[in-house]
């Protein structure tokens, strides 16, 4: 309590704007007592107890008058909203009073990227200058789209694209990526063993190898899947596929995801259940559920 | 003579200085008319070059945070696209036209928004027929930016005035200049958790203070 006082006594040559009744070495106990004496005085009916805190705070030169359990829980809920976490109306007085504050720096700069955004929204690509990072990035996705090396993002659309509902027969981009995968992967090694105009020679003889056996491969496989089929529909009937639904069964309205960052978790169910439905139909068809 | 020079030198600057601005004058010109005529390239442009001080010196003050700003800002792209074919070239610019919708795109959130923030609609309202009024009298970008954070500044200093010196003080160590709670606490001679309940008071009393000088006539 000492230590408060001490600190808050006024500068002796700013002029002064406080009341201070007590000074000097005083006991806790009495200054206590001198702030109830106030805090009577000041009749909280008439007076905001904000109010009257500050005036006992001004009078006496202490910080405040006693800390009870409502005060603590409140300015932790305070304190727990400035470090972002939660919302708080007074959080968001001080994020206002800081843009204020920070007027003339450039900490709160729209960011530039985000503000590139605001304008393609607003007039349409056209207008929009794109860097030389974001031209790279754009590649790296379409390239990965296209089957060319790996993108988180390229992931995600994989990831949407098993979830809408057209999982049929293999499309041709990812048969393309397939090839290339396949294909393309046995090229470079032997590639990287051979050397000049015999790397050329191995390259395409591993090349045509190589296609020549997936295409093998391909057709034993459609045989044998048609094979399969014709067994299971002369063995057994019918059997009884998931059919593509509706998402709102995967979610229970009990138990919301979070408002911020639940994307994820929903895309992440939803591709799960997908997946599942997917391997169920695919060892019925095989007769093996 | 060397201050006869230094005369020489600040007279040569303020002309470079003048002749850069009208050259942008006349780019800017060049690029509205050709806003006008249905150009979104050159809309954009226009966009680029006066949206940033826009969004840091009309809308983040006056919203209070970044996500609203940012908002406002798309909202008043939006109807400068709309209404472009209405803007009238002035000596002043297109900056005092773009803040006046920017103004009034703030006044509308703020009346819908239910944050705290350190203005209030009656604070917007005065300030879109300050913008108004700006524009009338051909006040430039750099005018209109100097009024702008004067008065955000003015805001401020009355609203910290208003309240306990100590919770001021509290405000300004951990709000505005950011230093870590057991700093604050250090400055003001306190505990941290003794710290923590202060700011909330502080915080608490400022916005009562807010709606105090609302109140007022």
């Amino acid at each position: 309590m000492s230590k408060d006082r001490d600190s808050s006594r006024p500068d002796p040559k700013a002029p002064s704007r406080d009341l201070h009744l007590v000074d000097g070495d005083v006991d806790a106990e009495s200054l206590d007592a001198a702030a109830d004496a106030l805090r009577a005085a000041l009749s909280p009916d008439e007076i905001d107890a904000v109010d009257s805190e500050a005036i006992i705070s001004l009078a006496l030169g202490t910080e405040m008058g006693p800390i009870d359990d409502g005060d603590r829980s409140a300015a932790e809920a305070l304190r727990m909203a400035l470090d972002g976490h939660g919302r708080h109306e007074l959080a968001d007085l001080a994020a206002s009073l800081r843009s204020a504050h920070r007027l003339d720096s450039d900490l709160d700069a729209i960011d530039e990227a985000d503000h590139e955004v605001l304008l393609a929204l607003t007039v349409g690509d056209a207008g929009v200058d794109f860097d030389a990072e974001q031209l790279t990035a754009a590649a790296a996705l379409r390239d990965a789209l296209q089957g060319q090396g790996q993108n988180p993002l390229a992931e995600i659309a994989d990831s949407i694209r098993a979830c809408s509902d057209q999982l049929g027969d293999i499309d041709e981009l990812s048969h393309q990526r397939i090839l290339r995968r396949t294909v393309y992967r046995g090229g470079s090694s032997q590639a990287g063993r051979a050397s000049g105009r015999g790397s050329v020679v191995a390259t395409i003889v591993a090349l045509a190898a190589g296609i020549a056996l997936f295409a093998g491969s391909w057709q034993w496989l459609e045989t044998q899947a048609e094979s399969v089929a014709i067994d299971q529909q002369t063995l057994q009937p019918a059997v009884d596929l998931a059919v593509s639904r509706s998402t709102t069964d995967l979610f229970d309205p009990m138990l919301p995801f979070s408002a911020q960052g639940g994307e994820s978790d929903r895309i992440g169910r939803i591709v799960s259940a997908r997946a599942a439905d997917l391997r169920a139909n695919r060892f019925a068809s095989w007769g093996v559920r | 003579m060397a201050s006869a020079k230094g005369i020489a030198e600040g007279r040569e600057q303020r002309r470079g200085l003048d002749e850069e601005r009208a050259r942008e004058r006349e780019q800017d010109k060049k690029l509205c008319e050709k806003a006008k005529a249905g150009d979104r390239t050159a809309l954009a442009e226009i966009l680029r070059k006066h949206g940033p001080t826009l969004y840091r010196a009309v809308l983040l003050p006056r919203l209070g945070s970044e996500a609203a700003a940012q908002d406002a800002l798309a909202d008043t792209y939006m109807r400068v696209l709309e209404r472009f074919d209405q803007f009238e070239w002035r000596g002043c610019g297109v900056y005092p036209w773009l803040r006046v919708i920017a103004m009034r795109i703030a006044l509308d959130m703020l009346r819908s928004n239910k944050r705290e923030t350190l203005f209030e609609p009656q604070d917007l309202s005065r300030a879109v027929e300050g913008a108004e009024a700006d524009l009338q009298q051909g006040l430039d970008e750099q005018l209109c930016e100097k009024r702008d954070r004067e008065a955000v500044r003015a805001k401020l200093d009355a609203a910290l005035g208003s309240i306990n010196e100590r919770y001021a003080k509290a405000i300004r160590l951990r709000v505005l200049q950011e230093r870590s709670r057991q700093e604050a606490a250090e400055l003001l001679g306190v505990t941290v958790s003794t710290f923590d309940v202060v700011l909330h008071r502080a915080l608490t009393s400022l916005k009562k203070a807010i709606r105090a000088r609302e109140a007022q006539p």
